[in-house]
């Protein structure tokens, strides 16, 4: 480490500010990156399921057969 | 060589194949994109010498380089769908570049601030009219603009069409942002890092550069896969292997069976 202590290395000769703004940043666009596609599977998933709970079907029905294909995205 | 990539374009090309493929894979790239990252930035925030003008603000680097590197890898890639779009009509090239659009509409937007953080530092200045700084904003709003043109047209093959034709002409960007720090007298540094030429870093600072953009390269592209697994539920949400993985049934066995049927050329 080129930092001899741990005050030293969060006050980072005292760009601190500048350098951890920008990695708190990062962290929150990877996390938003992370959440909103997780969320948008869970939403596709419950859309999806209740979908099928209201077409119950089997294999040699599916849903999607009774369905008419609409071109709006079933998220929306 | 290449009946291996036209096999692998097929296979792209059906969404079972991408979904099953991208399920088993995915967490293979979260755990090395973690990793890569980790050690990346940990080496260079605490073991990377200070810098001898800049001091230690030199380590936003870290983040900025991957950041702006991954905007304009975006691009190419939304750029290049909308091309296989508009010309072969592939329902994943539309897929991808949905799932691509806000993923590097982010990054874009990370280089751009961490590029404002490090400039004031480093130039006195939070923000200056300049090639590289303008260049970087057109390309964050030619992905606002595809983003909007992919959520506000209905119709989604017209919604394709037109963010496909936004990308395919914005690419002309991209090339304006690469050289813009030679083409213009530009407060932003020209590249330290090129294939020709010497380096103008030192390898202490280069490896964990490297590491990072790695890490946040694989990060991106569990992303984007992410996103389109989601994308082709919405899209093939009549079929019966979708079906079978809502109610949980394993899908792994389908993907020797899907392989076998791409590598007939029988189409999915």
């Amino acid at each position: 480490m080129v930092f001899s202590s741990i005050t030293e290395f969060l006050l980072m000769g005292g760009q601190g500010v500048y350098v951890w703004s920008s990695y708190l940043l990062m962290l929150l666009v990877v996390c938003w990156n992370l959440m909103s596609a997780l969320q948008q599977r869970k939403g596709i998933r419950q859309k999806l399921l209740q979908r099928l709970v209201s077409f119950p079907t089997n294999e040699a029905n599916p849903p999607s057969m009774t369905l008419r294909r609409s071109d709006d995205d079933p998220q929306t | 060589m290449w009946e291996a990539l036209k096999q692998l374009y097929h296979r792209l090309g059906s969404p079972k194949w991408f979904f099953l493929f991208g399920q088993r894979y995915l967490p293979f790239v979260w755990i090395s994109a973690a990793f890569l990252i980790l050690v990346g930035l940990i080496w260079g925030l605490a073991f990377a010498p200070i810098e001898r003008l800049q001091g230690n603000s030199y380590r936003i680097m870290y983040i900025h380089v991957p950041a702006a590197a991954i905007a304009q890898s975006g691009y190419w890639i939304l750029a290049i769908s909308g091309l296989v779009t508009l010309i072969w009509r592939m329902k994943m090239a539309d897929l991808v570049a949905k799932a691509v659009a806000p993923v590097g509409a982010s990054f874009c937007l990370l280089a751009f601030l961490t590029g404002a953080i490090w400039g004031k530092p480093t130039w006195g200045v939070w923000f200056v009219l300049d090639a590289r700084i303008v260049s970087v904003m057109v390309l964050f709003f030619l992905y606002v603009g595809i983003i909007a043109l992919h959520s506000a047209i209905d119709n989604s093959k017209q919604a394709a069409n037109a963010g496909a034709l936004l990308a395919v002409v914005g690419v002309i960007n991209l090339p304006i942002i690469k050289y813009s720090v030679e083409w213009w007298n530009t407060v932003h540094q020209s590249a330290s890092i090129s294939f020709s030429g010497k380096l103008t870093i030192d390898s202490s600072m280069l490896i964990p550069l490297i590491l990072s953009t790695i890490g946040f390269y694989l990060l991106f592209l569990g992303l984007v896969t992410l996103r389109t697994m989601n994308h082709i539920l919405t899209s093939e949400y009549r079929t019966r292997w979708v079906c079978a993985w809502l109610k949980g049934e394993p899908l792994e066995a389908k993907l020797k069976q899907t392989e076998l049927a791409t590598d007939k050329g029988s189409s999915l």
